[in-house]
Order: structure tokens, then sequence, then C-alpha cells
């Protein structure tokens, strides 16, 4: 069975072009989100494998969605997708818990390569 | 449609919002200059532009908004203050980012945007005695390429500023939309074929059948046309940047104020009727307000003031443009008309009449009436415009208290209701948003005066139209009224109402409307076609001409 994923971000641009990225790769696209808010709310409904999560967003930004997320489930694993300037506030993600950061634009190798990594 | 064509059509789109919402959020933040909300709205909207033009491998537009972002984020951790010169750099970058995402859209060369990088950057670097003693202090190492510092606050939950489409909803291309609008259409019209027939058969079980299918057509119709309808906002954000730049163009000092910016309207007909309302809202700006200075001296406040509203009415929308000037110059433009020969020495023009002799093409560009209504494109233009969707344009000035402009629209563009008439045994539709009461009157309660036919309605008597005779140039007689009675449609366009004469009442029935083609040389009464449940054409008559 393939492995589900939630994508989060506030860009529908973005949200698609990961989504391709990782069905290309075989994954499953559980879902999608494009607020902090939202994304919490399908964690927990969803429950999926993985979660690529964006930080500038309206309504809870990423980096407070991780915690809540992480509050729910410590075993959430959770990539970051910051755009490039933002590297500040990767460091703080990763200390709320999520796992990896890639930074846009990204390679879709480098967006693969870092799924396989964290589903391991 | 490729991968590669599908992010660029994603892009273009949500890029143009963003665009809008920057511009709004920057007049916003304007008019007040600690409003965290603003700021982190166009933080938000820039740097999701950088991220996709990024992705995109757009860099002249990836580069100016990275540049755009970096002197936000100086706002957001409070190093530096908002100021008038600020948002004016912010809104030219803005205007530069948008041609730059327009001219990549459309795969032309973009424009360089190096000049207001340029600018941008300086900016960040002024005040640099203060931001320089401060770097040192710090011992922060500081390359333009990394301008977020650790710990900037993100906005945290917070009501959502930016009204963009969250991830449940998909975007369509409005020629799909168009194209599932006319197939609607077409379905409508067997619909109502298929109803006749089942009449003539006699069948019960096929009336059953087609009842069914009708209620299920009525259902799809109604999702089908609430699908193509969005907020006025999309178009009206973008005013009070446009009104302030054009106040600033002309030293005026002007407010805008918007009302009903909720209400939905026809995707198309919104698209249709945004130059229109560029054109009234300039107009009001340097033709309607006067300067502060005169302003004062007729004791109103220095700031002259434009209300935009929209409402719904019926099975209409209205839009008024309204400005607190000093009117239309009655006596230029009446001289002007005169000099002309569009107007007789002893007529004094209602405000109605007025403003159909501005909107004569070429009329505005005369002298007079270029500093009246200028700037090349004249009013009738504006007139045009809403007509050809269907709708008036009606105006009210009063000397010296300002003027209005009032249009009304249809909700929609091809499905309507139309009361339909009968004359000569052939079928007419009157579009509904114009219909206001259908009555009867005997042939005595018909006068005769100033050379036309006129009929009491309610209190008032309006000038009387038999469409029998404006159909048949002339020759067809009054041989359909048996007896004495009269059928009258009161009809009101423009803010004037009038009544037409028809044979019969035939039906109130939802319209299909298929642009039409009028014959060479035919009386130009007609804006489309429509076809009626007995498979018969019926046409659309257009209520503007028929006076």
């Amino acid at each position: 069975m393939s492995r589900t994923v939630l994508v989060v971000d506030d860009a529908i641009f973005m949200r698609t072009m990961i989504g391709d990225i990782l069905k290309q790769a075989g994954f499953e696209v559980a879902g999608e989100a494009s607020s902090g808010v939202e994304a919490v709310k399908k964690y927990k409904e969803l429950k999926p494998d993985l979660v690529t999560m964006d930080i500038v967003m309206p309504d809870m930004g990423g980096i407070d969605a991780v915690r809540e997320i992480i509050d729910e489930d410590p075993d959430a694993r959770i990539l970051m997708c910051s755009a490039m300037g933002q590297q500040g506030l990767v460091v703080e993600a990763i200390q709320a818990g999520a796992r990896d950061f890639v930074v846009k634009p990204f390679q879709p190798s480098r967006v693969i390569e870092a799924v396989q990594r964290l589903l391991g | 449609m490729n991968q590669q064509d599908k992010y660029a059509q994603l892009f273009a789109a949500e890029a143009r919002e963003h665009l809008a919402e920057m511009s709004r959020a920057l007049v916003a933040l304007e008019e007040a200059p600690g409003e965290r909300e603003s700021l982190d709205a166009i933080f938000r909207s820039v740097h999701t532009i950088k991220g996709m033009a990024g992705a995109m491998g757009y860099n002249a537009a990836a580069r100016l908004a990275h540049n755009i972002e970096s002197v936000l984020d100086e706002l957001r951790v409070g190093r530096r203050e908002v100021s008038p010169e600020l948002i004016d750099l912010l809104l030219q970058s803005t205007d530069v980012l948008d041609a730059v995402v327009e001219a990549t859209v459309a795969g032309a060369e973009p424009p360089d945007p190096s000049e207001v990088i340029e600018r941008l950057v300086a900016w960040r670097s002024a005040d640099a005695s203060q931001t320089a003693a401060e770097r040192k202090e710090t011992g922060g190492a500081s390359t333009p390429a990394v301008p977020a510092p650790e710990g900037v606050e993100v906005p945290k939950a917070q009501k959502p500023l930016s009204r963009r489409s969250d991830s449940s909803r998909v975007r369509v291309d409005i020629k799909r939309l168009d194209k599932l609008m006319n197939l609607m259409g077409e379905l409508m019209i067997v619909r109502s074929r298929l109803g006749a027939l089942a009449d003539e058969l006699g069948s019960e079980l096929m009336q059953e059948l087609v009842d069914e299918a009708s209620s299920l057509i009525s259902e799809m119709q109604v999702e089908v046309v609430e699908s193509r309808m969005v907020p006025v906002w999309q178009v009206f954000d973008r005013f009070p940047r446009l009104v302030r730049d054009a106040a600033r163009t002309a030293g005026k000092e002007v407010e805008i104020e918007i009302t009903g910016k909720e209400l939905e309207l026809d995707r198309s007909l919104l698209d249709a009727i945004s130059d229109p309302l560029v054109h009234l809202l300039r107009n009001a700006v340097d033709h309607g307000i006067e300067s502060a200075d005169e302003r004062e001296k007729a004791r109103k406040p220095r700031a002259g003031k434009i209300e935009l509203s929209a409402r719904r009415e019926r099975s209409r929308v209205v839009i008024v443009v309204r400005d607190d000037g000093h009117g239309i110059d009655r006596v230029g433009v009446e001289a002007e008309a005169r000099r002309r020969g569009l107007l007789p020495e002893d007529v004094r023009p209602s405000d109605q009449e007025l403003f159909r002799i501005m909107a004569r093409p070429g009329f505005s560009t005369s002298e007079t009436v270029t500093r009246l209504s200028g700037r090349g494109v004249g009013l009738n233009v504006v007139d045009d415009t809403i007509r050809g969707v269907g709708g008036s344009v009606e105006l009210r000035s009063e000397a010296g208290v300002g003027t209005s402009f009032l249009l009304e629209l249809p909700l929609t563009l091809v499905i309507m209701p139309a009361l339909i008439v009968g004359v000569a045994g052939q079928s007419y539709a009157l579009p509904a948003t114009f219909t206001r009461e259908s009555f009867e009157v005997e042939e005595g309660d018909i006068s005769e005066a100033h050379g036309r036919e006129w009929v009491r309605w309610r209190e008032e008597r309006l000038p009387l139209t038999r469409l029998q005779t404006l159909l048949s140039d002339g020759n067809g007689g009054s041989n359909g009224a048996e007896n004495d009675v009269v059928r009258l449609v009161a009809l009101e366009y423009g803010g004037q109402r009038l009544a037409i004469a028809v044979d019969e009442f035939v039906a109130e029935e939802e319209i299909v409307v298929k642009s039409f083609a009028p014959p060479r040389g035919a009386v130009h009464v007609f804006s489309g076609a429509t076809v009626r449940p007995d498979g018969r054409p019926a046409l659309v008559l257009d209520v503007g001409n028929l006076s």
C-alpha cells in the first residue's frame, strides 16, 4: 500500500506542484490544507504517514501547526517546505518537532529524497 | 495540457490574486500604519509570489518579490516605520511586479525590475547610521540574501485577511463555465420542448418524467449560475488604490467608501463592468470633485468623497458611483449640445437626457466636455458597455451637491427571467430587469400630446410606444386589439419609465439569450434571440431603444 501524505501550503500552485512530485514517486496525497488550523484538523482526521508543511500561511503559520501536531502525535513525520530566506524559522520548526526541511524552489529529487529518508 | 502549462496557469491566477491583495493591503496600511494585519497580509502575498516564481524559474519576478519582502521584514521586526514615501515605493514595486508577472506568463520578455530593486535596497540601507550601528553591536552579519533574522514573528491565528480559496476548492477556466452555461441553455430549451410535447401527447407517464427532469434541470441551472458568481470585491478592491493615485495626480484630496463588496455577480459581467467603473471613478476624481480650496470656499469638507456601492434589487444588481463634487456643468453641456444642433433652444433637458447627449459618440471629445468627462474615452463607452451586457446607466446630478451614476445590471448574462409578449402573431421577450408591471387600459384612456401618445400608470403619465407600429415600420395599423382593451407593459430603463402596447401577454419564462446579429438596416430594437418551448424563436427586445 502506498504511503499517504498531507500537503500543507497556502498556495494552490505549491500544493499542486508538491502533490505531483509525490504522486509521481508513488505516494498517495491523502489530503491538502491551506492554513495551520486546517492542517491540524486534517492531520487528526487523516493520520497521514507524512506531512509537508509550508511556514508562512494565514490563519496559524506552519511552526505553530507543527507544535500542535506533535502535541497530538509525537511520532508525526513532518517535512518543512520553506522559501529561501526563512532558514531562521526552519531551525525553530525543527526544534518544534519537524524532521527535515527542503527549501523552495525545490528540486523534485530533493523532495523525494527527503521524504524517503523520513519514511525510512 | 502539459504539466508546465498547468503550473503556469495556476501561477498566473494565484499571483494575480496576491498582487490585488497587496495593493489593497498597502492602501489599508497607509491609512492605518500601525495595522499589523495589513502588513502581515502584504508579506504573505509577496512571500507566496516569491516562492511560486522561484519554483517556475521566473527569476525577475522572484528577485523583485524577494526584495519587497526584505523591506517588509524591516517593518515587521519594527526596525523601520511606515511612511507615505515607503507606501509609494511599495505600490510602485507592486506595479512593476505586476508587469513582470504579466509579461512572464504571457511568454514575453519581462521588464527589467533592477531600477525599482535598487530603490528598495537603497531604502533598506538608508538610515544606515542607525541600523549599521545596531548590526555592529549585535555582531549580526547582514547579507541581503538572508533578510529574515531568526525569531521573526510569524502571524499567529488570526482572521484570514486574504480571502483566498482553501484546499477544498478547485480553479476552473471561465471558458469551461461558459461552455457549461451554454449547454445548460440548450438543455433548458430541450426541456421546454419536451414539456410541450408531453402536453400534446397527453401521456401521464411522460408528463411525470418530464416534470422530474424539469426540476432536476432547474436545480442544476441554479448551481451552474451560482458557480459563475464571484464577489464584486475581486474588482472593487483595486479601486481605493486607483482613486488614491488619480487624486494624487490631480492634486486633490479624495476618499472612497465602498459598500456591498460581498455581493456576487456573474464573472463575465463583473469583468465587463470593470473598465466602465474605472472610467466613472476617474471622472469623479478629475471632473466631479473640486480642489480642496474650492471645496472650502463652498463650505464643504476639504476632502471630496466618492461612494461606490453594490446592492441587489429584485432580479437586478444596482451599482452606484456617487461623488460629492460640483455636479455636471449643465450650462456648458447644454450650450455645446445646442451648438451641435442636438438640443432645441427652448428645451431644458432632464438629467437623463443630458446623459444621453453626453453619451453620444464623439460628443465627449469636444473641448467643453473633455473638461467635464474627459480622458479620451467618453461616456459613450460606458453606456455602450453597460447596454451590451443588458444593463442601463442613469445619471443624477445636482449643482454643487454631486453626481451619481447608477448602473443597473442583470444578475447573469445568458439566462434571465423575461416576460414574453405577442405582437402580430410573433413572440418577443422583455428582460425582467426592466419590466415593472403589465396592465390593461381602454383605448379611450390614451391621450395625445407633443406628437406622441401617453397613458396613465399609477400616478404617472408614461410615453406610450406601440410595439406593432415600431416593428412593422408603421404599416401594420392596430388591428390586433379586439374590443377596446389595450395591453401594456410598464418599463423602467435608466431611470426613465415608459409603456409599450402589445397584443397579448404570453408567459413569464426563464429565457436563454443567444447573441444576435441584427440584419443590416433593421430597426435596432433587438438585443438577442431565444427559443420558445414550442421550438419557435423569439426576439429579445432592447428596452433602451424602445422609447
